[in-house]
């Protein structure tokens, strides 16, 4: 996807924002679909998440974003803290029922991301911002946002090879912080 | 973050490390800094670099939907569901409280509506609604398996079904306990008392592997314990049905819990009773110490204790010292073998875990060690009942981890075919031209599974015959001729008339084309059938440069079926040929798959799809594996089809090839002849198997020198390759190379070379060929050495043992390389590296669990060399060897008496 249509003009007006916001709401919509066709629930509610992550925007101070790359940044940092939240509130979930059985049922159910991995990524990256914050900002658009590695690069304006050997860090160190608790 | 904070340096040296060579890193390291701890960190990091992560190897979005999933995000049905169930009625319940709300379902306490079953109830609700029958017909299937399930340590399935808008449910036991680990630690419970609980959970488990179910999910929130100290095991296989799809889409697919999951959930691999073991050893592990074991880790659990444990105390025990000697010695064993990565080298199910424990309770010797592959198989041999059992076990679990979606009915197959077509009159004549191939179908079904043709004398007449109806019928429109045509060159194929089936095939392949054009979904099928022709006479190129079009196209157009599972069954062989084992299993999972969509999966045709299954396992060399397959699709066979069945008897035959392969060449002899005579007693033109199954019976024995036997049967084989396959095929070469290996073992050097320039005719460079190539050369060099012409054979070497390392299988590896080692010590040259003793010694110990016949022949070269240098290991080693393989070859077989010979020659000694 491109929204380099737009300029990096400071302090973008609500309607750069809507247009940026349509643009990554159609990317976000595709992939979630994308998962939606290999799970074939019912439950699947991409618009929710969009309009979440567009009210979270709205809200922020920093909706008066200077660029696009900034734009991503927030989108990234936005799905960090659902996978947060969510984590959060599925691990208190948990803790509420006392039934065992049922405990035992519910956790058959675990997605492709358990909520103590979920948290424990989030330590990580924690401990990566303090590290190597650029490193930890890779991570995010990479990994959360899922641009590309040379994407990356564009966006922060440094090289490729920057960026890869950035990554290539950040993965070793949070790969170090989480194997601890791999098993 | 400045340049001199730790922080940058240890990234620095991270970076710096990766340019240098990976050999050299941990000095240039040393040279950086004489910081320790900064090194062990960089070190770390290295470490970190190379090892491969589910979580960051993929992208995020591919967890969002998990997320998604969840209530948080699903407002509009989450109150829904909460208010509205309650009183409302699904099956014979009602429900009377909401529990609990997951992401994929919601659990409510429930009573039976008619007062019946005073208890109360759990019901699982899933939120998904299946939406077609087949859907439905699956989860029917797998929650019948499960609430057969009774034992008084699982929670009883009671009733599962779907309700009126669609929606699945499961009717559970209500259980009241706490979970495993929050009971033995919240007691206190004593070390003997921890593990005579665990006893129970295993016999629980392993009267589900009994009754071929996998649990796939153990771990301690699964395994309740009530107050009474009655453990409950939950959520067999609800994992499985709740994520159907998740085994569709395999790029994501992650074990249900990472903590517990044992390594092959992790690739995809078979999901087999050993990995529940796996899940026990974990969680046995837990509950004696309070914490799991940590992956690769390749201490002793108890050497893994140490006084700064941070979990809870998990122990009555004074002191890390107590539990230290409690687990030191049997306790480590035990763990160590539940916890093998390799599924091989595991118990192989819950039972021997348990029987295992029981043995160390009584103060009896466990058994836990180095396993040893021919002592568990031959238990299972033994012991009929249990054998197919786990064997069952063994094929269900490398069902459950194949991406079945759907099982076919037969309306479901019409219903495509009929989608498929837009105008009235096409549809029309589809499903009269459908209808008509399940009519012949069902009339052919006697002869593709083979009854001994006093039983069915017509079949062949009918075949025939029934082709000259169809070139007669010009009432058949353009597609149901096609789909006739492949039908029949499959039917030629069944009954032997190997080329007819490929112009049958061709001619089919040739009208689709004409009047389907190069789209059609059915010129795919028509293709792939040629392709299965191509393979069935041995022409791997023309078969795979077909299947390369027909696959992709067969999946674009959705096709599925009995037409798929022949294409995946011919890619199986394909993959086999080119050497790409992996993917032959893949493959031939994949038409297992197919078979059960097709037909069922209790319907006679899915035995075939095993005996793929288990070829591709023979040909990865797993053959501990593929005669379990075997084992357990032959008892089937024999239980569905009889003995005189075709189907049956190719099972035997591979079957034998496994135990031959696997050197235990009695036990595969007798199979062999048992299948021999099985085939000469059906009768009709010979498959190809059976042609395959004498010349290997022709090669055994040869190989066990046995003269006599051997003339008559490779006369056999000769006459049945003349027939079907011609006398320039590779089989043909075969049986001469048989014939060279033999005049070798028996001394007769003149007539062995004859025998080697024609095999070596017959067997030109392909890729199919290059294993042939290389043992054939291989022997020739041990007919060169034999005349003292040791450069000669030492040249030819190399180039052999890369030929045979193509595949998988280490004896012919294994002989060559000690050929090329007793050249080089006869006669030195470039071709000699000092690594090849060391590569000789690595093969050796990859078959060290065989017992293999043929190690002889390399041993006895090895102890040559050994011999004038240390003479007694030398003579030690070699008589182990002897004594391995005495029973296999007999004391008089020429090479027991060459070894003997050499060992008589020795210097000093006696024998």
């Amino acid at each position: 996807m491109s929204v380099s249509g737009l300029s990096g003009s400071a302090a973008a007006s609500d309607e750069q924002v809507d247009h940026l916001f349509a643009a990554v709401y159609a990317e976000l919509r595709q992939s979630a679909h994308r998962m939606r066709r290999l799970q074939r629930g019912d439950t699947l509610n991409t618009t929710l998440l969009v309009h979440e992550l567009y009210l979270r925007f709205k809200k922020s101070d920093s909706a008066r974003f200077e660029s696009t790359p900034q734009f991503f940044a927030y989108a990234a940092r936005a799905l960090r803290s659902i996978m947060v939240d969510h984590a959060r509130s599925r691990i208190a979930e948990r803790e509420r029922i006392s039934d065992m059985t049922m405990l035992a049922i519910l956790d058959a159910e675990t997605p492709a991301l358990s909520p103590n991995q979920a948290l424990a990524l989030n330590d990580a990256l924690q401990q990566l911002e303090r590290d190597d914050a650029r490193a930890a900002k890779v991570v995010e658009l990479h990994f959360f946002a899922g641009l590309s590695l040379p994407e990356v690069a564009r966006h922060l304006e440094l090289t490729t090879r920057t960026i890869d050997r950035d990554w290539r860090y950040a993965r070793a160190f949070l790969q170090s912080v989480l194997g601890d608790s791999s098993h | 973050m400045t340049a001199n904070t730790p922080g940058s340096k240890v990234r620095e040296l991270f970076d710096g490390a990766l340019e240098i060579d990976a050999a050299d890193r941990a000095a240039w390291l040393i040279r950086q800094t004489d910081d320790s701890v900064l090194r062990a960190r960089v070190q770390a990091l290295l470490d970190a670099q190379r090892t491969p992560s589910h979580l960051l190897d993929q992208p995020f979005a591919e967890k969002l939907s998990g997320i998604l999933s969840t209530p948080a995000y699903d407002l509009s049905t989450h109150a829904k569901t909460a208010s509205s169930m309650i009183g409302q009625r699904i099956g014979a319940y009602v429900i009377t409280r909401l529990i609990g709300q997951g992401g994929m379902a919601s659990v409510f306490e429930a009573q039976r509506s008619d007062g019946s079953y005073s208890q109360s109830v759990a019901i699982k609700l899933l939120r998904r609604t299946l939406h077609t029958e087949l859907e439905l017909r699956l989860f029917q299937r797998e929650q019948q398996a499960l609430a057969a399930l009774e034992h008084p340590n699982i929670a009883r399935l009671l009733d599962g079904g779907i309700t009126d808008s669609g929606a699945p449910y499961l009717v559970m036991e209500r259980v009241h306990g706490t979970d495993l680990l929050r009971f033995v630690q919240g007691r206190n419970l004593p070390l003997r008392e921890r593990l005579s609980l665990f006893v129970q959970i295993c016999d629980a488990v392993n009267a589900a592997h009994r009754a071929l179910i996998v649990h796939r999910d153990i771990k301690p929130a699964n395994i309740l314990v009530t107050d009474e100290g009655v453990v409950k095991l939950l959520d067999f296989g609800i994992a499985k049905i709740l994520n159907e799809d998740a085994a569709a889409a395999p790029t994501t697919y992650a074990p249900m819990t990472p903590e517990y999951a044992a390594p092959e959930q992790f690739d995809g691999r078979t999901i087999t009773t050993a990995t529940d073991v796996y899940g026990l050893g974990v969680v046995l592990h837990e509950a004696l110490t309070g914490s799991r074991p940590k992956r690769g880790d390749t201490r002793r659990a108890s050497d893994a204790i140490t006084p700064h444990a941070t979990q809870t105390p998990p122990t009555t025990a004074r002191n890390t010292g107590e539990l230290k000697r409690f687990l030191r010695g049997d306790i480590d064993n035990i763990l160590r073998q539940a916890l093998a990565i390799e599924p091989n080298q595991r118990y192989s199910s819950a039972g021997d875990l348990a029987a295992d424990l029981r043995r160390f309770l009584d103060g009896q010797p466990v058994q836990a060690h180095p396993p040893s592959g021919w002592y568990r198989t031959r238990k299972f041999v033994g012991r009929n009942r249990l054998a197919v059992a786990l064997c069952g076990a063994l094929l269900l679990g490398l069902l459950a981890s194949l991406s079945v979606a759907l099982q076919q009915a037969r309306e479901a197959r019409r219903q495509t075919a009929v989608a498929l077509s837009a105008e009235a009159d096409s549809r029309a004549e589809l499903a009269h031209a459908t209808s008509m191939r399940d009519f012949l179908e069902a009339l052919f079904e006697p002869v593709r599974i083979g009854i001994a043709e006093g039983k069915a004398p017509t079949v062949r007449e009918l075949v025939l015959a029934g082709e000259t109806q169809l070139r007669e019928n010009s009432r058949l429109g353009a597609e149901a001729r096609v789909e006739m045509l492949s039908f029949f060159a499959f039917l030629h194929e069944s009954i032997g008339e190997l080329s007819s089936a490929r112009r049958l095939a061709t001619e089919s392949v040739e009208l689709a084309q004409r009047t389907l054009g190069s789209e059609d979904p059915r010129y795919a099928a028509a293709l792939a059938m040629r392709g299965f022709t191509a393979v069935r006479m041995e022409d791997y190129l023309a078969a795979e440069a077909d299947m390369r079009i027909a696959l992709p196209l067969m999946e674009k157009t959705g096709q599925r079926g009995w037409a798929l599972a022949n294409a995946m069954q011919t890619m199986s062989s394909i993959e086999n040929i080119n050497g790409h084992a992996e993917k032959s299993l893949e493959y031939a999972k994949g038409d297992l798959a197919e078979r059960i969509f097709a037909f069922g999966a209790g319907d006679r045709r899915v035995g075939v799809g095993y005996n793929n299954i288990a070829d591709a396992l023979e040909a990865m060399g797993q053959y501990r594996q593929s005669i379990l397959a075997y084992e357990s699709a032959y008892a089937i066979q024999l239980a569905r089809l009889g003995p005189d069945s075709t189907e049956t008897t190719l099972t035997l035959a591979g079957l034998a090839s496994s135990y031959w392969r696997a050197g235990q060449w009695r036990r595969a002899r007798g199979l062999f002849q048992q299948a021999m005579d099985r085939f000469d007693h059906v009768g009709g033109k010979a498959q190809l198997v059976q042609i395959y199954a004498v010349v290997k019976l022709c090669m055994l024995e040869h190989w066990l020198a046995h003269a006599a036997e051997a003339e008559q049967t490779c006369t056999k084989a000769r006459t049945l390759t003349a027939a079907s396959l011609g006398r320039n095929s590779a089989s043909w070469g075969d049986i001469e190379s048989a014939e060279f290996e033999g005049d070798l073992e028996l001394g007769d050097l003149t007539k062995a070379h004859a025998a080697y320039l024609l095999a070596n005719s017959l067997y030109p460079p392909t890729v199919a060929n290059r294993l042939r190539r290389g043992r054939l050369q291989s022997s020739y060099a041990e007919w060169l050495m034999r005349q003292g012409r040791w450069d000669e054979a030492r040249k030819l070497l190399p180039e052999a043992i890369s030929d045979i390392s193509t595949r998988p299988h280490k004896i012919p590896l294994l002989l060559a390389q000690a050929r090329l080692l007793f050249a080089c010590d006869k006669s030195p040259g470039p071709e000699c590296s000092t690594g090849l003793r060391g590569d000789y010694e690595a093969t050796l110990a990859a078959v060290a669990d065989l017992d293999h016949p043929q190690t002889l022949i390399a041993e006895t070269l090895i102890a040559q060399i050994d011999l004038p240098v240390d003479s007694a290991r030398a003579m030690e080693r070699l008589r182990a060897v002897i004594a391995k393989v005495e029973t296999e070859l007999g004391v008089t077989h020429p090479r027991m008496l060459a070894a003997r010979e050499v060992l008589a020659r020795s210097p000093g000694q006696a024998e």
